[in-house]
């Protein structure tokens, strides 16, 4: 439609015949368009009309009061004549003239074309002197060579025509660009001068705006939509800045125009045939401004378009909805109530329709803006619904029902529409099979006709605003349309479809804690569960709600009254719903706030004890409550790592369990080294990412984690105070170990209010169980044998629990006897028959950790030997906690020993008993000695009466007795004769309590065989170094079978000296002494010892030689009798003459 | 008739300040649109999220339409984000309260006393925000 005007004034029969040929080569190519003020350069595809030279727009330009659109663009003179000299003639003037009238207008775009019907080359004239051509570019082309140009005529030459044709058309095309750079910035001054002026009394926006339009049109077919959209988009801004700012003073006459009553609301239609029948309308008998406005935004969207950028036009809806909304406020238009709303909602779907065809499904940037449309769609249609009575449970009234017929004319029917996909390209159908779509006007009109209808499309909308915003991962702008859906649900009697986003609202808005929303989506919500009549969620929702701070208190109030009335209720209503597993647990913090636990017992708590805890717990209720009952749940502690780490230095104090802080110093230094700061830095570390996007969040609105209760501190049937409330929870302490609380659990009818783990949230304190072992031992001191000794049964309960007759047996071992310690005054103290081998210790009304000791006895024999040896005894404790038997080690000392000594007297024999006291003291009385053997009598050679004697540590006491043996009884007959020893003792503290101590003794070679005397002579003096004579006599005493005896003199090598034979066997057969003579010389002065003489038994030699050795055997000790053993000789020193 | 409805959230998305500016009388507020300019706050923080990482501004400008409601959002250096709910167009009004309320915002933060993300209870806080919604919002 560009168009572009070339006149021609002379020969236009000819021209008739290019033209149409010329105007259809134009478009067939694009020029590049090198534009001025830097713009950037483009490649254009140009169109043009041709028309007669008129003067009538070229007075207008002149004026200023011209369009770009009807602006003869270009001017062309076109000629055919071939002749100079006609040239010179009349043709000359005639351009000259055109020229100057132009001129005249100020225009310069013109060009003149010169047809040529003669082929040059076929004329006789080979060389001419000039053309026409050369003519007209030497008058009129001085400056502007290239616009004068010729043409072969086609119509006569039709193959070489086509180069010069090629030519003539590609100057067209750079000559109208040229025109239209001038034309342009011209234009725009114009528009310039024209805005300048708006606020003149007589400024008429409607002029202006075909004005600006025009330009924006021009830039349309130039290919430019950008910059078209540029003048729209300043049009748009501008009448709003006059709606908005200078819509209130009466300046602005023109406003009037769109001041018409708003009695049609047709929406935009993004495909009308007739794009421009609105601007045909505007320009004559003026429009509402919700058409106006309409018909700015198709061409906005239209050229937007253009561009594909169909995103753009989906983001600028809403604005344009709403700026426009804001303009019909502003002028105050009157106008049915819901007109808009069916404007916008027409206005809505028209663009989501475009961009449905328009996107690809993963292209978001579209969906991103179609998703608040939906919405906005959605709303617009309730908002309709509601005005006509269309929601559910509503039937339209007869008022009513005139508003929809009202509504349903101001809708209109939708303009014919050009197919999309004829239209533009790039749009195509999804699914070709689908029926084809019907206008939003048809739409609106067919869900404003029926119930049935409007809720089918409010549904479909919801569902698709829904999606959309999911899909652009708005996942909680698509749950607060999800709340919308949801309360139309419940509206339609299907509150089953609606719990679900209702849950999915709460679940986020409780997880970031907007309470106040939170607070509103429970109140759906409990509306939703009353209509479902599902009580056990209606009664946890409600005492959800009563305890929504942010609520008012009538509401809250109630909500508490429901829910306890629904409460009472639930216990017959529940086993009769097949309800889902753990639909009774709640969340306890929606009820309770848990502010401290502390356990009251002392540390540590032993196993078995009661446990006492505080719960420090504060209630939402706006009123008291009855709780059946509290339970505070407690597992073993487990100590994370770190933690353990962190505590490894710090000595872990039983209470102190906060963690603590990371403390490090921090020294800043000065570059030359010196301190230049200090300080002390402390770093959490950080737990979590402070910026990510959380798209759901993990929070359960009910726990489903119920931790181990078997380990628990509980109160029951308590009132609880709004507010907060102290609790005493008692538990038995079973188990041993370190525990941590973990989960509070509140229990009320059949719901269970179940607390976050506390782990997570405070720092439970943590406690220790520990058990105590009951043990049992026996103390004692040294342990004496034969005397009653005392020693301690110790009893430690530990957590055992004793029964009440619960008893210790203790059994000994042989010869040992125990009983429990008597009283000195008891008359049993001095009987030992009280004592027995085992004894029974009653532990009565023993108390676990009770400590007793009881003090017993033992009594062990004294063990009739002669060396003091210990003595092993053992006790077998069997105790009611344990099933083994604990053997106890005793070992005892012996009280005193006896040792017996056989003493020789000449052919006498005396026995010496010697008692030797060790550690403890007794008394010792009536000693004796019993002989059974026949003819062996012992005589006692001691005091007589004996008193009782005083024994103790390091003291002896000895007792003689004289053995005398009938002399036939030799020793051949009785080797060994038995001695009993006997004596009865007592200890000091009980002198009146005999014992008998026994000892046998074995006697051997009681009689004397020989006896041996020395004498020394000379006998009174003996001298140093001076030989003296040694006399031994051997005499037998008694018969005995010993004949051949060897003697010896053992002498001390530094006393004496023997001289000659110190050795010798004498036979003593049928003789009954020898004599032997020896010599001895004293070595040193002073009284010596008389050289000792050992007599043995000699056994000579055999005469076979393997036996030719003699043998010598020592006699035993009492067999020898020695008299002169003892003797001294006093040797005194030698004459002086001989030394 | 303006009303603005301003929300501080915080890192785990709570809101931590809220507070409402209308020029319109007590009577002409509806309680139940003070409940869905807090709904379009809530759901604005996906666009909020989505949007800061797309610009090196605090200011994000409007970022989200619902119906006739504009949602205007700020972002503090340390992710606190500052959302207003409008249904008027003031960008000049509403930059100059998010430079404001951060100014504000950032002081109380230094508070030893305040931990993050809690919500703010300042009596000064409440009067100075009263100050610059007057000045910015509401004139």
């Amino acid at each position: 439609m560009n168009i572009e005007i070339i006149t021609d004034s002379g020969a236009c029969p000819l021209f008739r015949s290019l033209e149409s040929q010329i105007l259809n080569a134009i478009p067939l190519d694009t020029c590049e368009w090198r534009r001025t003020f830097q713009r950037p350069t483009k490649h254009v595809r140009l169109e043009a009309q041709a028309q007669q030279f008129n003067v009538e727009p070229l007075e207008k330009y002149k004026q200023g009061e011209w369009s770009i659109l009807d602006h003869p663009i270009l001017h062309i003179y076109v000629t055919e004549c071939n002749d100079v000299d006609a040239y010179k003639a009349t043709i000359r003037e005639e351009i000259d003239a055109w020229l100057k009238l132009l001129t005249s207008y100020g225009v310069s775009d013109w060009m003149i074309l010169l047809v040529e019907t003669l082929d040059i080359r076929k004329t006789k004239n080979l060389l001419p002197r000039t053309t026409v051509l050369d003519k007209i570019r030497l008058d009129f082309g001085s400056k502007n060579d290239d616009r004068c140009i010729s043409v072969l005529n086609p119509a006569k030459f039709e193959q070489k025509s086509t180069e010069s044709f090629r030519c003539l058309v590609q100057r067209i095309r750079f000559l109208m660009l040229t025109s239209y750079n001038r034309n342009i910035a011209k234009y725009e001054e114009l528009i310039r001068s024209k805005r300048e002026k708006r606020n003149h009394d007589d400024w008429d926006f409607r002029q202006y705006f075909f004005l600006q339009e025009d330009l924006a049109l021009i830039f349309e077919k130039l290919e430019l939509p950008t910059e078209a959209l540029i003048q729209y988009d300043e049009l748009d801004a501008m009448f709003s800045q006059f709606i908005t700012h200078t819509g209130f003073n009466e300046k602005q006459q023109w406003l009037a125009y769109f001041k018409r009553p708003l009695s049609a609301f047709h929406g935009i239609c993004l495909s009308r045939v007739d794009k421009f029948e609105m601007r045909q309308k505007i320009r004559s008998d003026g429009v509402s401004l919700l058409e106006f406005r309409n018909y700015l935004f198709e061409r906005q969207a239209y050229l937007l378009l253009t561009c594909n950028d169909i995103p753009e036009i989906a983001k600028r809806l809403l604005g344009f909805l709403f700026s426009t909304l804001r303009e019909v406020e502003y002028i105050k238009l009157d106008c049915q109530e819901g007109a808009l709303c069916c404007w916008e909602f027409v206005c809505a779907l028209e663009v989501l329709q475009l961009c449905e065809q328009a996107m690809e499904p993963n292209e978001v940037t579209c969906f991103q803006h179609c998703a608040p449309i939906w919405n906005l769609a959605k709303d617009k249609l309730y908002e309709l619904g509601k005005l006509c009575g269309l929601l559910p449970g509503c039937t339209p009234s007869s008022e009513q029902l005139h508003i929809v017929v009202q509504l349903s004319s101001g809708i209109g029917d939708a303009p014919p529409q050009q197919q999309f996909l004829q239209a533009m390209p790039q749009l195509r159908d999804r699914s070709p099979n689908r029926k084809p779509k019907l206008s939003a006007a048809q739409q609106l009109k067919e869900a404003l006709g029926s119930n049935q209808a409007f809720q089918k499309l409010y549904l479909e909308l919801a569902e698709l605003a829904i999606s959309t915003y999911k899909h652009v991962t708005r996942l909680r702008s698509a749950r607060l349309v999800g709340l919308d859906l949801g309360k139309f649900y419940c509206a339609l009697n299907e509150p089953h479809k609606a719990v679900g986003f209702f849950t999915d609202l709460l679940r986020e808005l409780k997880a970031e804690n907007w309470h106040t929303l939170s607070s509103q989506t429970l109140l759906e919500l409990a509306n939703c569960y009353r209509k479902m009549g599902d009580s056990l969620a209606y009664t946890k929702t409600c005492s959800s709600i009563s305890c929504c701070a942010e609520l008012e208190t009538l509401v809250r109030t109630f909500y508490f009254d429901e829910f306890l009335k629904s409460l009472k209720t639930l216990n017959t209503t529940l086993s009769a719903q097949p309800s889902m597993e753990n639909a009774n647990y709640c969340v306890l913090e929606d009820h309770f706030r848990i502010l401290d636990i502390e356990v009251l017992n002392t540390n540590p708590i032993i196993q078995d004890d009661h446990l006492l805890v505080q719960l420090k717990m504060e209630s939402l209720y706006p009123r008291g409550i009855v709780v059946e009952c509290i339970k505070l749940c407690y597992e073993l502690h487990v100590t994370p790592e770190s933690e353990a780490a962190l505590h490894q230095d710090i000595p872990l104090k039983s209470k102190d369990c906060t963690p603590r802080l990371k403390v490090t110093l921090q020294l800043f230094h000065k570059e030359d080294g010196s301190l230049n700061c200090a300080s002390v830095t402390s770093d959490t570390p950080k737990t979590k990412q402070p910026v990510r996007r959380t798209s759901s969040t993990k929070r359960k609105l009910s726990p489903s984690v119920q931790a181990d209760f078997s380990n628990i501190v509980q109160v029951e049937n308590i009132a609880l105070q709004p507010g907060i409330n102290l609790l005493e929870l008692k538990g038995k302490a079973t188990r041993v170990g370190r525990w941590q609380f973990k989960q509070v659990c509140v229990s009320m009818s059949s719901l269970e209010f179940l607390s976050e783990q506390l782990a997570m949230q405070l720092q439970p304190p943590t406690f220790e169980i520990c058990t105590k072992p009951a043990s049992a031992s026996l103390h004692f001191k040294t342990l004496i044998a034969g005397i009653v000794q005392p020693i301690n049964l110790h009893v430690a309960g530990g957590s055992f629990i004793f029964p009440s007759d619960a008893k210790i047996s203790l059994r000994c071992s042989k010869n040992l006897r125990i009983r429990q310690a008597l009283q000195p005054d008891d008359p049993g103290c001095a009987n030992d028959a009280t004592f027995e081998s085992t004894l029974l210790v009653p532990l009565l009304q023993f108390k676990s950790f009770e400590e007793r000791s009881f003090p017993l006895e033992v009594l062990t024999d004294m063990p009739g030997r002669k060396v003091a040896k210990h003595h092993d005894h053992h006790i077998t404790l069997s105790c009611p906690w344990s099933r083994n038997e604990l053997p106890i080690p005793l070992e005892f000392q012996p009280a005193m020993e006896a040792t017996c000594r056989l003493h020789t007297c000449g052919t006498q024999k005396f026995l010496q008993v010697i008692m030797k006291g060790l550690d403890a003291q007794l008394l010792l009385h009536q000693a004796k000695v019993k002989c059974d053997v026949p003819g062996v009598r012992l005589q006692d050679l001691n005091p007589d009466p004996q008193e009782p004697i005083e024994i103790h540590k390091s003291l002896t006491v000895t007792y003689l007795y004289e053995i005398q043996v009938e002399p036939l009884k030799t020793e051949h007959e009785l080797p060994i004769v038995k001695v009993h020893f006997v004596v009865k003792y007592a200890t000091l503290t009980q002198p009146q309590v005999w014992r008998n101590y026994g000892c046998a003794f074995d006697l051997v070679d009681y009689s004397t065989l020989f006896k041996l005397q020395a004498q020394l002579e000379p006998n009174e003096l003996c001298r140093l170094r001076t030989v003296c004579n040694l006399n031994l006599k051997i005499t037998k005493v008694n018969e005995n079978p010993y004949v051949d005896l060897m003697y010896e003199v053992l002498n001390d090598q530094n006393l004496w000296a023997v001289c000659g034979r110190s050795a010798g066997v004498v036979s003593m057969k049928d003789v009954d002494s020898h004599s032997i003579s020896l010599d001895v010389m004293p070595l040193s002065t002073g009284f010596l010892p008389m050289p000792s003489i050992r007599l043995s038994k000699y056994t000579a030699g055999g005469k076979s030689k393997t036996d030719g050795h003699s043998k010598v055997h020592p006699f035993p000790p009492g067999q020898v009798y020695n008299s002169t053993k003892s003797m001294q000789i006093h040797v005194i020193a030698s004459v002086s003459g001989e030394q | 008739m303006s009303t603005y409805y301003f929300v501080i959230v915080g890192h785990n998305d709570n809101p931590i300040y809220e507070r409402e500016f209308s020029t319109a009388n007590k009577e002409q507020r509806k309680e139940d649109q003070r409940h869905l300019s807090q709904f379009i706050a809530h759901a604005a923080l996906d666009l909020v999220d989505e949007h800061k990482w797309k610009t090196a501004n605090m200011q994000l400008k409007s970022i989200d339409r619902f119906n006739q409601w504009f949602v205007s959002a700020f972002i503090t250096a340390s992710q606190i984000r500052f959302i207003i709910v409008h249904d008027n167009k003031n960008d000049e009004g509403i930059k100059n309260f998010f430079n404001e309320m951060y100014d504000t915002y950032i002081k109380h933060s230094m508070n030893a006393f305040y931990k993050i993300n809690t919500p703010i209870k300042s009596v000064m806080f409440e009067k100075k925000s009263d100050i610059f919604g007057r000045k910015y919002l509401l004139s």
